[in-house]
Parts: C-alpha cells; structure tokens; sequence
C-alpha cells in the first residue's frame, strides 16, 4: 500500500500501468461479469504460480537439491532418495496433462506416494498441534476460570459460557421433533428451549465476526481507491482527463 | 421462474449472468451448438411474445405449438428457457405406438437405435446424429438436468424447508448485490476522492492492544526476534497497516529479526513494509541500512504448516533454516487469517515457549480473542483501529503525511461502515414492511 507505486523505471511504469489496467478490468466486474476482468483474474492467477514456480527452483530445489547433488553426488544419500520421489511426481503430473487425464495406473499410483506422504504428515502434525495448541490450553483454561475461582463475575460468565456452547452444540447436533419423537413434552421444550439459546449465541457470534469482517474489508477498499487514485495520477492519466474535461467544459 | 438455469448445477442465475453464481459454470456454453439444432430454430422463428416450449398454458396450446417437454415434472414452474431441448410429440395427440425392433438384422445401427423406444433416451442425439423427428422415432422422456434435477433432489429431501423454497415465492424482491457494491463503494470512494476529513471519531483502544506495545517495549537491544509473515499483497491494503507501526517499534527496540513465510510473495511483501518502516524513522539516506540492521534473514519456507514444527528446538534443522540454533526473545505474527496465528500457536509455541504477538485482519479479531483470554497470545493487534491505536502508543510523534493518511483512512471506513448499516437498516425495514403484506394477503 504505503510505497507500492515507489518503483522507478522501465519495470516500474509497466508494473504501474499492468496495476492500474488490471484493477479497473477486475472493477467491471461490478458492472457485470466480462471478458475483461476474467482475462484479469486469469493474469492474476498465472502470474502468482508462475513467480512461486520460479521462487521454489531458484530459493529452494536448486540452492537444496539439485545443486548440492552436482557438487558432491556422494554426500548426501538421501536426497537422492527426494530428487527421485520430485522426478515420479513431476512425470505424474506432466503425463496428467499432456494425456488429459488418463495416465497409467501404476505411474498415478506412484506419483501418490509422495503426495500422500505429504498429507500424512501433514494431517498428522495438525492433529497434534490442535490438542497441543488449542484444545488442551482452552479446556483447562475454561476449567481454571469457571466456577473454581468463586468471583461472581468470573461465575456469571462460566456459566454463560456453559449455557452457550451446550446450546449450541444441541442446536446443531440435536432436533428435538425428530430425535425426541415419543418424549414427553416438557422435555421436548427444555431442549429445544435450550437450542434456541444456543442459536441465538451462534447468531450473536456470526454477528460479532460479521462486523469485524466488513471493517476489514472497507479497509481493503479504501486501500484500493488509494492505489487508484496514486496510479492515475503516476501514469498521467488524471492530468489527461483533466485537459480533456477542460477543453470540453 | 426467471433468470438462466446452470447446467451444471441447476442454480437459477440472473438474466444477464454469464457465468453461475454458484459454481461459476458458463451459462451459454451450450448455446452455439444448440443455435443449430431444430429446437433452436423453431424458438428463433418464434415471436418474442410467443410462450416458451415450457409455458404450457393449456387452452392457449396450438397444435403448432412445440410441445411441453417437461410434462412428467412440471409442478407449475416454466421451463428455463436458455437451455432449448428436443420436442416430444404433443401431448394432445396419442403418441404413436412404437414399432417393435425390426428382427431381421440391419446394417445401419442409428435406424436400429431408434426404432428401439426409450433405449436413447440418456443419451444426447446430437452425439448420435440421430435425427429426433425421423419417422418412428418414440417418444422419449425428457432429459434429466438443470432445475428438473434440483426439483427432483428437493421433492425427496428430508429437510421440508428445501421444498419451500420451490413452492413459496419470495415474499420481497430480490437482493440486488451490485446495487450493495456500489453504495458501499461510493460511500468510501467519494470521501477519498473529495478530500473529507470527517468523521474520524475516536479511536478504540482494543484489549492486546497496550499489551503488544509492552512486550516490544520490553526487548533488550539486541533481542532475536522471529516474524511470521503470514499476508502478502492481496490483504496488504489492510495488514500494511498493521504491521507497519509493530515493524517501526521493533526498529527502535533495535531487534535482530528473522522473516519467515510460507507464502511465495510474503518476502517480498516484509522488504517492502521494513523498506517503508525504516524511511519513517531515518532521512532516505539511512534508512536501507536500518532495514539492513533490522533483518537479519528473510526466507521463504516450502512445505505448508507443516514446516513450522522445524522452527524450534535446538536441532540441526532450525540451524538450517534460522542460521541460527539460538532462541528467540519474541515471536510476532502478520497474518490475514486466523488460522496462520492458531498454525504458529499450535505447532510452535508449545514447543518453544516464546512469547507472541499477533498484528491480524480485523475479520480475524473474534477467533483470536479466545487465545489472547487464556494468555497464549502476549499482545493482539487487528484492524485498522488496532493499528492506530498501537501508533498513538509510539514516541516519535507523527509526521504530517501520516497525519493525512489516518485521517483519510478513518474517513473512509466510517462512510463505509455507516453506509453498510443504512443499507442493513434498510433491508430490514423493507423485510419486515413486505412480510407484513405477505401476511395480509394470506
């Protein structure tokens, strides 16, 4: 935002103008749905692949791999081992595309080996992580400040606390006309009263995040109108319009 | 029903909608080919007060009439009429009965096809160049798709209020989005443009906020600090914001800080932010080298969260990666989502122990409030007031262009957010004038 536009040169009027071109065409879309601003997004979303394609050869398979293999082959066995695991992968991929689709069996079941080590591991560490950093940490704290501590506040809030969440969980896990088909029907009502509040917590909650949701977005924009308006006055495009209107008017 | 039904998904889309609004299918892929078919031309012939194929309205019907071709489903709703489907025989006229396969073997396998009834019927004639009018031909059922399927799934959903959807029409109009856009837009637009400095309001001094400040404040020169830059240009218009008075702090703590981010564009986004810290707090001359004081490394790390339990401990590869085996005095993470500071929470506090602030999105602000009550988080700034509210916090007293800067950004998100509660106040208003209508009539 701040020095976006400070770019000098060659590189930075293109980059200035490929901005300012690139906003307005994703800005149509308010108009109505274009040409124009899918050609933009598409350029958006090529550009970023392409530039974190570059980014992982250049900082991190060439500097990690495949240069240390060149220097010294011997030295490090295993990353003979992940060079070979990238080489299945990208001819899995590669014959993917180039055949639409309809790779052989055994190379697609090779080229998952390592794509499921990835999310093994991945789902693995972020089960872990959620018990280590969340759930345990939030449930004694929860525990800790509830109703052990005694202060009234500290109470009323424990059991709001307690209120809430419950309800919530029935309003979403449990319907009462259907799940208490057959129960008497004072209990039918406690629990479908308790729902209620439940509901009303969830409603309370979307509502809190909701608001906080649009201040941050108007930040966005008002940091959009900013660059625009930095852009058309960088490019010239302001004074122009400004002789124009001039010579008209 | 108006608007222009998806084919792949059967939501109904406005009129002038190219692509669904749901799964972003093109509306008008099947236009083209179907331009060509009979059906097509028929429809073109037709003058635009004629009813459509599906708008059976009985007494009207002529036999010229293409017939209804939605006869077994329709419960009162009219074809989509962006979709032109093959004709069936009028559903006045006894339909033919079909004539048995003929037993003597033919060579020509499409006449065979179609003397067979109801075996084509899944399938397209076009893909067959079969010729649906040839003599013969049975009548077949409709094809299944579009909103006919979306009917179907919602005639035998459980939930019954997945058919009220259908059999209830709207009880106000629709909610036209484009109109909300641009409301909101110019509400933030015009004050922008115009110059308006008011109202800016008072700044809200948010719990974590103060707390952040103390735990910079509290460095030692010298301090390791570690950054996990979590945005990059996309929320840069609202998380620069944030981070830049947490990096400006940091410069004048004289910290040594390590960069790390797990998006491709995060280093660059951190050289510029650092780039723009460092020129408010030293002459242009000096500042690329306080930025070259400040960072000591600023890397870009493959691999996705998963990476992150590599950042602690004492190991060979946190040595690697860091440079560096020795701990840090203060984590901070700049992340547009809450999920990137529960990722850093959950996979490397618990390990290392350091202390962490987090600069967030103000949309991320209520998730996170939760680990900033149970002391996980040590400071939390979020949103544009969080981030003013820390530079009010700063000594070096403020310089007349970022004076500027905060009035018109204060300007336009109160324009902005008053004019979201009009048009909320607004859509309230006219819900509850017209459900008083609908309940009138009734």
């Amino acid at each position: 935002m701040f020095d976006a536009l400070g770019q000098s040169g060659a590189a930075g009027q293109i980059g200035l103008w490929v901005g300012l071109l690139t906003s307005l065409a994703l800005a149509s879309m308010l108009l109505r749905d274009n040409t124009l601003a899918r050609l933009a997004q598409h350029i958006l979303v090529g550009a970023g692949v392409g530039y974190a394609v570059v980014l992982a050869v250049r900082s991190v398979l060439w500097p990690q791999l495949v240069g240390p293999l060149l220097r010294a082959p011997d030295a490090s066995p295993w990353r003979w081992l992940l060079a070979g695991l990238l080489a299945v992968l990208l001819l899995a991929g590669t014959v993917q595309i180039v055949t639409g689709g309809h790779a052989p069996s055994w190379l697609l079941l090779a080229g998952a080996v390592p794509v499921a080590m990835v999310v093994g591991a991945s789902i693995a560490v972020a089960m872990l992580g959620a018990v280590e950093g969340t759930l345990a940490p939030q449930f004694l704290r929860a525990a800790a400040s509830g109703l052990v501590t005694g202060a009234p506040l500290t109470v009323v809030t424990g059991v709001l606390t307690l209120l809430i969440t419950s309800g919530a969980i029935i309003h979403l896990r449990v319907n009462p006309d259907r799940d208490l088909h057959g129960a008497p029907g004072w209990l039918r009502g406690f629990v479908g009263a308790w729902a209620a509040i439940g509901r009303r917590g969830l409603w309370l909650a979307a509502g809190v995040i909701f608001a906080r949701l649009v201040a941050s977005r108007i930040s966005l924009l008002a940091a959009r109108f900013e660059y625009l308006a930095a852009a058309l006055q960088q490019t010239g495009v302001w004074t122009w319009a400004n002789r124009l209107w001039e010579a008209l008017f | 029903m108006d608007g222009l039904t998806c084919p792949h998904c059967g939501t109904v889309n406005p009129e002038d909608a190219n692509f669904c609004k749901k799964c972003g299918a093109n509306l008008h892929e099947d236009d083209a080919p179907a331009a060509a078919t009979p059906d097509a031309q028929a429809a073109e012939s037709r003058t635009p007060d004629a009813p459509a194929a599906g708008d059976d309205t009985g007494a009207d019907a002529s036999p010229a009439k293409p017939p209804q071709p939605f006869a077994l489903f329709d419960l009162g709703l009219t074809a989509p009429t962006s979709r032109p489907r093959r004709p069936s025989p009028p559903a006045e006229e006894p339909a033919a009965p079909a004539p048995l396969p003929d037993p003597t073997p033919t060579p020509d396998l499409s006449a065979q096809l179609v003397h067979t009834p109801g075996l084509l019927d899944a399938l397209n004639d076009d893909q067959l160049d079969i010729d649906p009018t040839a003599p013969g031909r049975a009548p077949s059922s409709p094809p299944i798709g579009g909103e006919q399927a979306l009917w179907i799934r919602r005639l035998f959903s459980p939930d019954p209020s997945v058919a009220d959807e259908l059999t209830q029409p709207p009880a106000w109009p629709n909610l036209r989005m484009r109109w909300i856009f641009l409301v909101v837009a110019l509400a933030v637009g015009i004050p922008l443009l115009f110059s308006r400095r008011e109202p800016t309001g008072t700044i809200q001094l948010w719990p974590g906020v103060q707390e952040a400040h103390a735990a910079v404040a509290a460095l030692p020169p010298g301090a390791d600090v570690i950054i996990f830059w979590a945005y990059d240009q996309a929320t840069a218009g609202e998380l620069d914001l944030v981070a830049a008075p947490v990096v400006e702090h940091l410069i004048q703590a004289r910290a040594r800080v390590t960069i790390v981010s797990l998006l491709p564009t995060g280093p660059a986004t951190a050289d510029r932010l650092v780039r723009h810290a460092a020129e408010l707090v030293a002459p242009a001359p000096e500042a690329q080298a306080v930025a070259r004081d400040l960072v000591a490394r600023n890397l870009y790390l493959t691999g996705g969260a998963t990476v992150l339990p590599l950042l602690t401990g004492q190991t060979d590869a946190r040595a690697s990666l860091l440079g560096s085996a020795s701990r840090m005095e203060l984590a901070v993470v700049l992340a547009a989502d809450a999920a990137d500071v529960q990722a850093w929470l959950e996979l490397v506090q618990p390990r290392d122990g350091t202390p962490v602030v987090a600069g967030t999105s103000a949309a991320a602000a209520p998730v996170l409030q939760a680990y900033w009550d149970s002391g996980q988080l040590t400071g939390l700034v979020s949103g544009f007031d969080g981030a003013l509210a820390y530079r009010d916090l700063l000594e070096r007293p403020y310089k007349d262009v970022e004076r500027q800067a905060a009035a018109r950004q204060l300007t336009a998100q109160n324009w902005g957010q008053l004019a979201f509660l009009g048009l909320i106040l607004l859509g309230n208003l006219l819900a509850f004038l017209f459900r008083s209508e609908a309940v009138r009539n009734v």
